[in-house]
């Protein structure tokens, strides 16, 4: 999904965040009613005297956290275009890493390339190319080509 | 100088749909959701066709009185073989099958959340596999307690039993992260738009599925943990000897066998919950309640697997309660046959070969559902009780259930796996020999164990006789029609009329939005729900 803030005719900041169907309180939510179950059921036998499941639903349950921990990581994936004055920063966040590239505004190329599923958009300035857009729809995808377009051709 | 410049060509080149890798290792290392569901469906059945080659021998000794092919301990090897090759190489596989290739196309995502995961879990099986089948090769031959794996006799076995808790390890690991990476998928990766209430309900059964199978897997290796330590290192969790009690391990293998009931037959409603709207052409009746119903049964699972044990003695509040629980699941299970019905009445029905699947599941079930009602009532179940009553009750519910719903879902999809249409003429002769050779074969089984005969035997009274050579007429004509499925498969795979990307006219769902066949990577952009 895309967020446009436009500050003027000085320039814009554009966020476009991944796609993630839950909210992390409804992923903590499911990952509780899982975990309550399965150690319930393992507490139960363990008490009678069956105790071998128990460690099997831990280790099933560290695995399933693991697998939303990964996951969740990614959800908050989000690309932020600022276009400023004189330069256009775009900060890629992927997991735990977060990166700054900046282009200077006044030569930098939005590429849009047509591809069979959807347009791509990319950045390029000085050798340099950037894909951008790759958490959007094909509908925002093009609404940030055509505003990126806007603010290209204003400095042109 | 800051300018637009439009790269058509580089755009093409760069996300080239119908490129994958080839060759041996496109299918070793593959993390492509729809190869890995095809991967699935040629091993299960591929564990379908070994454990009907079982089900045909020990069918072709009991045709009748006497022994004539193989020993008994051969013979109980192949009826416990044969409970497990189906039950965890051919129906459970079939159906993370089916979730590989369609849960990411029905809800618009990519692919599977973890997609190295996928690819492990998959390759899990084949080495199961291989400890499963290979057991009969060990000395003492392979394990002949029965799927059960009831103690004490399963502590008594040779190194086929080792290789068996092995391989039931193993298929458990792959179920659990198959599991986890469904549940992820549904939950995180659903298109913009599509809520929950919005999912097509083959999702939605998957997902309680999943939750099923994370819930119960580590009671099943719980429970074949314990035997292993039992054979092997002392212990006596069920060696009366040493203080066990050989009881226990029926209720946690029950604890795990009910709802492993219900992990093989949730999705089929699933799968019928999508084709018969398709060909009624009318909106599924009740959907709201079909999700309800699903979880229902899912709920009540979990609290009814003593009914499987009212010969071993319990208290009458436990009989009573462990009867009327199980009584309660016909509710929401007739809420889905009532659903599906009311779907059915008055659309502008056709009978194709998927319909006439779907149909036939209701038909056939719905028999295995009330033989399961009546299992439910303690006095009866004492008198049935390890009858070939029991044994007609679960084909038909896994069977005339899975294995038919199965089928719906193998014709409905395939336009859209292989881009051809299948032949239609053939599809219909696999219905109808499979429909008339499935009831040949086990509705006189019902009478059987009325009469008294007992099941996992080699030789048997001669007043059985009749029944049970019919039986057995049927069970071959029912193992050679499935041939008929693997040619048409195969000629559908070759070639064929070539298939819309909505191959029904009136499917629904974000699958059919897609071309046929669905290109390698699909939905890289999410597609937005309305």
């Amino acid at each position: 999904m895309l967020d446009a803030r436009n500050h003027g005719d000085n320039g814009a900041c554009y966020i476009a965040r991944r796609n993630c169907s839950i909210s992390p309180q409804g992923l903590i939510g499911s990952f509780t009613v899982i975990a309550t179950v399965s150690l319930l059921i393992g507490i139960g036998f363990a008490s009678h005297g069956a105790w071998m499941v128990l460690p099997f639903a831990g280790i099933e349950l560290v695995t399933l956290a693991i697998a939303f921990v990964c996951y969740a990581r990614h959800a908050a994936d989000y690309e932020r275009i600022s276009v400023g004055a004189g330069e256009i920063e775009v900060e890629v966040c992927n997991g735990d890493c977060v990166r700054c590239h900046l282009f200077n505004r006044a030569w930098v190329r939005l590429i849009v390339r047509d591809a069979p599923s959807a347009t791509r958009l990319a950045l390029r300035s000085r050798g340099q190319e950037l894909e951008i857009g790759r958490h959007l729809d094909g509908a925002d995808r093009q609404k940030l080509a055509h505003e990126l377009g806007r603010w290209l051709r204003l400095t042109a | 100088m800051s300018s637009i410049a439009h790269d058509p060509a580089h755009g093409h080149g760069h996300d080239d749909h119908a490129h994958h890798p080839t060759g041996i290792m496109r299918w070793i290392a593959t993390t492509n959701h729809k190869d890995i569901g095809t991967l699935y469906l040629w091993f299960s059945f591929i564990m379908f066709l070994s454990g009907g080659v079982m089900a045909l021998t020990i069918r072709a000794e009991l045709f009748q009185p006497g022994l004539q092919i193989v020993q008994p301990e051969f013979f109980n090897q192949l009826t416990t073989m044969h409970g497990l090759v189906m039950v965890f190489g051919a129906i459970m596989p079939a159906f993370v099958g089916f979730a590989n290739w369609q849960i990411p196309l029905m809800i618009g995502a990519p692919d599977m959340a973890f997609a190295r995961m996928n690819n492990w879990s998959f390759w899990l099986l084949p080495v199961a596999a291989i400890l499963l089948i290979g057991s009969f090769f060990a000395p003492g031959g392979a394990s002949a307690a029965g799927w059960t794996l009831y103690a004490p006799l399963s502590v008594q076995m040779g190194m086929g039993m080792d290789m068996l808790i092995f391989a039931v390890h193993i298929m458990g690991a792959s179920s659990i992260m198959g599991a986890i990476n469904i549940v992820t998928t549904i939950l995180n990766m659903r298109a913009p738009g599509m809520t929950l209430m919005k999912m097509p309900l083959f999702c939605w059964t998957w997902l309680i599925t999943a939750y099923l199978l994370i819930a119960v897997m580590p009671v099943l290796a719980g429970a074949v943990t314990m035997l292993l330590t039992d054979r092997h290192f002392g212990t006596s969790f069920f060696n009366a000897a040493g203080g066990g009690d050989p009881v226990l391990y029926q209720h946690v293998f029950w604890f795990f066998g009910h709802p492993e009931v219900y992990i093989m037959i949730l999705p089929a409603f699933g799968i019928i919950s999508q084709i018969i709207p398709t060909f009624a052409r009318k909106p599924l009746f009740g959907y709201a309640s079909m999700v309800y119903a699903t979880a229902s049964i899912a709920i009540l699972s979990f609290i009814v697997w003593a009914h499987h044990m009212f010969t071993t003695g319990m208290p009458a509040a436990g009989q009573l309660f462990f009867m009327y629980a199980t009584m309660l699941i016909a509710v929401p299970t007739g809420v889905k046959v009532f659903n599906w019905i009311a779907t059915m009445w008055k659309g502008s029905l056709t009978f194709e070969t998927p319909m006439l699947f779907a149909v036939g599941f209701i038909f056939v079930f719905t028999i295995g559902g009330f033989t399961g009602l009546i299992c439910a009532i303690t006095p009866i179940d004492v008198q049935i009780q390890d009858t070939y009553y029991v044994v007609a009750h679960f084909h038909y519910v896994l069977v005339a259930g899975s294995l038919f719903a199965l089928f719906a879902g193998a014709y409905y999809w395939i336009p859209k796996w292989t881009g051809h249409m299948y032949d239609e003429g053939l599809g219909k002769l696999h219905f109808w020999c499979s429909m008339v050779f499935f009831n040949v074969t086990f509705f006189p089984m019902h009478f059987l164990g009325l009469a008294g005969m007992p099941r996992r035997i080699p030789d048997y009274a001669v007043q059985f006789t009749d029944f049970n050579a019919i039986a057995s007429v049927g069970a071959f004509g029912f193992g050679f029609s499935q041939l008929i499925f693997l040619v048409i498969v195969l000629k559908c795979i070759k070639g064929g009329k070539k298939a819309a990307a909505r191959v029904w006219d009136s499917a629904d769902g974000l699958e059919w939005t897609v071309p046929s066949p669905a290109p390698y990577h699909t939905f890289e952009t999410a597609p937005v729900v309305k």
